[in-house]
């Protein structure tokens, strides 16, 4: 345990809150209540009250066992309550020793609980008899209200079972007088027995003949009896009835789901696959990107100059390489003429090929302007000076026109400039069709996603709602097979009840007639008019039940809904109204729309305030019958159970409903923003807040033996 | 829930109300059939059940109204 | 003797501490191919395959934006693959294109060099190359810083920074 020291805490009239984070001890002083009345405390172990004799040094703080000297160590929790009506207090005590030696402990089985009372004005005394001390204890918290009183958040759900529904019956006899109308119905079924048999014992009595009338007397009785049990019957079979048309309902709603289910997961699966190819293909587009940037040369985007800079360069050079070429050729051309012809000198401007080819067509020379036509000697030797070049094989080598040659090298780049300049042309057109893919497919993929999404979502709370798997809806279909043949043979059944009470009652009042032809002479008017007051009596009482408890649950509706309607204040997921149903020979409360129809679809927050309404509704429709009784709520974490939002109105709800309340909270310690709503709440009526906080931080508190919880009082 | 209340519960029931009308020519509340006996003895139910006494207890009382009211 | 076969027998280098930068894009570093798959890597936002990709990435962006790094005598240096071996063939067949254009050299004249002064010639060709690359990582490497974690973000990241200095052809640094 945390609580080290002396520790006191005031509860106020209204609402009284604690405050703290997960594992600061909150629940530690819903225990110590607890402990004190019923010598019980929560195990974390068990998830259930223990007693003391199995929890033992537990509930000693750690501190104080690491710290005490040897000797007599001991706990102990007192509460004191008041009366304030009577002026009576009432002081409960409970303590806890053992004793310590080093590092051994040893402890007693049992806790001792002393109780004082002190009366108006009186001095206090001390209570001794166990019959004294119950009495008080169940003043302070009746047993059987307990579960609607005291419980823990997580709890709730237990309180009222929807699936058990005569737990709000049972609640609603506990909580309200209809259990002394019922008394009082059970008297007036006794009390018209009696008087009608007063009635036919006269009867007999005053016979024309006993013995038929004794007969006749008997069968009566019998039949009465007969009537009874089959309309007690009549009940069960009609409640089984009830039931099996509700089970069908559910049923068939369920069946309605899990179509939706079937349809809803085979659609979010085409999709999940369509969305995981896409995002695969996407992935290979993304990946062939960077590829592109290579393969298709992307990167060389707007580059197209160095090509036409490159072809210069290229041009100029091929020029520069053939005239030098061409410059040596004519040289090699010349020298060679001169060897074959056999000309002592070459002439300073010996004639290219060309031009001796023109000085043959125009039958002249050029060199020495004469005439040389066909067939003379002059045109056979320019023709002979024409064939000699002609002929001649000048080869020129690489290394006279250069040290190096380097022409294939540059023509191949000059080739590549060439090429890569006609692709990066198209680079745009294709940088552009892969972004409109790319694009498209990003948006199909968004909107396959968000209808992904938004599909899987209803699917989920769709099974959330029918804790229901698509593989369950065959088992489904099965079941509401066997209801519809099930409900068909009870339906026979009740006719066949109805078909014999009819006869059981021809039969009786047969039996009255041949029983009143026996008569002879009047009847006493006290026996004839007892027994018709005994008939009057009981029907009156049948009938007042049964309006009173049609009141009651009226009353609680509309204080259940008063409930619900504050705590879902400013939160639109709550809707509907709270109705309770009559199912069979029980109750259940159930949220309906404005035309009564049930709402389907509920979240467990949702559930748990309509639950919440429903206790508090039972309380407060109490509250102005008996408001000599009144109880605390203690609650530990109740807040945890329900969604957000709901803090503040079930807090406004509890301390209307409420005298005084007790919770726990960590959503008032966590939210700073949310606790100072509270403090200056008009609609709470806040008794106190306390906070409470370790010594230590969270990593110093594993070693418990300094641990010791501060409570601060906030307001 | 004190028994004033219990036994107005009772009053109010339409069957109840049947039993107790307002004659107009007489001017007066009549009371149809055995109405004030009905009514001493459901009292007797009504205190029975709020005392605590056991049923054989409540009906005897009960059919001692019967035996001297009739 | 070959002068581009010469030329695309050197293997240019990057400066040591491009190496960081190179290694976060790129996703195989060198010769040693690791065999993660393709995709996981490029979740962890790789651009590059091979560094001699974002050599020439670089080189051109260097290009584009006339900015040249030379590289000091005893920087220290990282050698990695030659340039024959880079592909595709005909971007780094273009990128020589562009490096003799640059160098606004007359052919004509290389073929008349004599040995010593081609060797000397590839050598230079090699240092502009290099001088290239070194200012397109530091490009790379400022856009980076400028962009924080946002430079993963697309990607698209890579072709719109050398898109950029086309369109506003001028040196991106100052953006």
């Amino acid at each position: 345990m945390c609580y080290y020291g002396i520790n006191e805490i005031t509860f106020e009239k209204g609402l009284n809150i604690i405050a703290g984070d997960n594992g600061y001890g909150k629940s530690k002083i819903f225990d110590a209540i607890y402990w004190v009345v019923y010598d019980k405390c929560h195990d974390v172990n068990y998830k259930e009250p223990r007693s003391t004799e199995l929890i033992k040094e537990t509930i000693i703080s750690d501190r104080h066992k690491h710290e005490a000297e040897d000797g007599v160590i001991s706990c102990s929790v007192s509460l004191i309550f008041l009366d304030e009506k009577k002026n009576n207090r009432y002081t409960l005590k409970r303590i806890f020793k053992g004793t310590k030696n080093g590092k051994e402990f040893t402890f007693g089985n049992k806790s001792k609980l002393s109780v004082k009372e002190k009366v108006r004005n009186l001095d206090s005394q001390f209570i001794n008899s166990k019959d004294d001390i119950d009495r008080i204890l169940n003043k302070i918290m009746p047993l059987n209200i307990r579960d609607y009183m005291w419980f823990q958040g997580e709890a709730i759900d237990r309180i009222i079972d929807f699936k058990n529904s005569d737990s709000l019956l049972k609640a609603i006899n506990l909580l309200s007088d209809i259990s002394t109308f019922d008394e009082i119905n059970n008297i007036a079924e006794t009390f018209k027995k009696k008087t009608l048999g007063k009635l036919n014992q006269k009867k007999q009595e005053q016979s024309d003949d006993q013995e038929a009338s004794e007969r006749i007397k008997n069968s009566i009785e019998s039949m009465v009896e007969k009537i009874t049990k089959s309309e007690l019957d009549l009940a069960d079979k009609e409640n089984d009835l009830f039931e099996h048309n509700e089970e069908l309902a559910i049923t068939i709603e369920k069946i309605q789901a899990a179509e939706e289910i079937k349809h809803l997961n085979i659609e979010t699966n085409k999709l999940y696959k369509s969305i995981e190819s896409d995002s695969k293909y996407l992935e290979t587009l993304k990946m062939s990107l960077h590829q592109k940037m290579f393969s298709e040369l992307w990167i060389l985007k707007g580059m197209e100059e160095i090509s036409e800079e490159f072809k210069r360069l290229y041009k100029k050079y091929q020029n520069d390489r053939s005239n030098k070429r061409a410059e040596i050729l004519s040289e090699k051309k010349a020298s060679e003429i001169v060897k074959n012809i056999g000309f002592a000198k070459l002439p300073a401007n010996m004639p290219r090929a060309n031009y001796l080819e023109q000085m043959l067509e125009d039958e002249q020379c050029y060199v020495c302007g004469q005439k040389a036509l066909k067939e003379s000697e002059a045109y056979a030797l320019i023709e002979a000076h024409l064939d000699k070049i002609n002929v001649s094989e000048v080869s020129i080598d690489d290394s006279e026109v250069a040290n190096f040659n380097f022409y294939d090298e540059f023509d191949k780049l000059f080739t590549n400039s060439i090429s890569v300049k006609n692709k990066i042309g198209k680079i745009d057109d294709n940088i552009e069709n892969y972004e409109n893919i790319v694009s498209n497919l990003k948006n199909e993929l968004d909107q396959n996603q968000n209808e992904y999404n938004r599909k899987s979502e209803i699917l989920n709370s769709l099974l959330r709602q029918e804790s229901l798997s698509v593989m369950k809806a065959e088992e489904i279909t099965e079941k509401i097979k066997t209801l519809n043949t099930l409900i068909r043979s009870t339906e026979k059944k009740i006719e066949k009840i109805k078909y014999e009470i009819d006869f059981q009652n021809d039969e009786l009042n047969e039996l009255n007639r041949s029983l009143d032809k026996l008569v002879t002479g009047d009847i006493d008017d006290v026996f004839l008019k007892g027994a018709e007051i005994g008939q009057k009596l009981h029907d009156l009482s049948k009938s007042t039940r049964e309006r009173v408890f049609a009141e009651l649950i009226e009353k609680l509706e509309i204080q259940a809904n008063r409930h619900y309607k504050e705590m879902t204040e400013g939160n639109k997921a709550a809707r509907g109204i709270i109705k309770i149903k009559k199912s069979g020979r029980n109750y259940s409360p159930d949220i309906v729309n404005n035309s009564g129809e049930s709402l389907p679809g509920m979240n467990t927050s949702n559930m748990i305030l309509i639950k919440l309404a429903t206790i508090m509704a039972i309380i407060s429709a109490r509250e102005s019958t008996r408001d000599n009784e009144l109880y605390t709520l203690i609650s530990d974490a109740p807040l945890s159970a329900l969604g957000e939002n709901y803090s503040l109105g079930f807090c406004t709800t509890v301390s209307n409903v409420y005298k005084q309340s007790i919770i726990t909270s960590k959503e008032f310690y966590v939210d700073k923003d949310l606790q100072n709503t509270l403090l200056n709440s008009e609609h709470i009526n806040l008794g106190s807040l306390y906070e409470i906080t370790p010594n230590l931080v969270e990593e110093e508190r594993e070693s418990r033996n300094k641990l010791q919880t501060k409570i601060d009082r906030i307001k | 829930m004190i028994k004033e209340k219990i036994l107005k519960s009772y009053l109010d029931d339409p069957i109840i109300k049947e039993m107790n009308f307002f004659d107009m020519e007489l001017n007066e509340v009549k009371w149809a059939g055995n109405y004030p006996v009905l009514i001493e003895v459901l009292k007797v139910a009504i205190s029975g059940v709020k005392e605590g006494n056991g049923h054989v207890t409540t009906i005897r009382k009960m059919n001692k109204i019967l035996d001297s009211k009739l | 003797m070959r002068l581009i076969e010469k030329i695309k027998g050197t293997s240019p280098v990057y400066r040591s501490y491009n190496e960081d930068l190179i290694k976060l894009f790129t996703i195989k570093q060198g010769g040693k191919q690791g065999r993660s798959s393709e995709t996981t890597k490029w979740e962890e936002a790789k651009y590059f395959s091979f560094v001699y990709e974002m050599y020439m990435y670089a080189i051109l962006l260097g290009f584009k934006n006339n900015y040249q790094i030379d590289i000091n005598d005893g920087e220290s240096t990282k050698k990695f693959i030659e340039i024959k071996h880079w592909k595709p063939e005909e971007m780094a067949d273009y990128i020589i294109c562009a490096i003799f254009e640059r160098l606004k050299i007359d052919l004509f004249k290389i073929e008349n060099y004599d040995e010593k002064q081609l060797n000397e010639f590839v050598q230079n060709f090699k240092n502009e190359i290099e001088s290239y690359a070194n200012g397109g990582f530091e490009i790379i490497k400022d856009k980076r810083d400028e962009m924080g974690d946002l430079f993963k973000d697309s990607e698209y990241r890579f072709l719109e920074l050398i898109e950029m200095s086309i369109k506003f052809n001028l040196n991106i640094i100052d953006l």
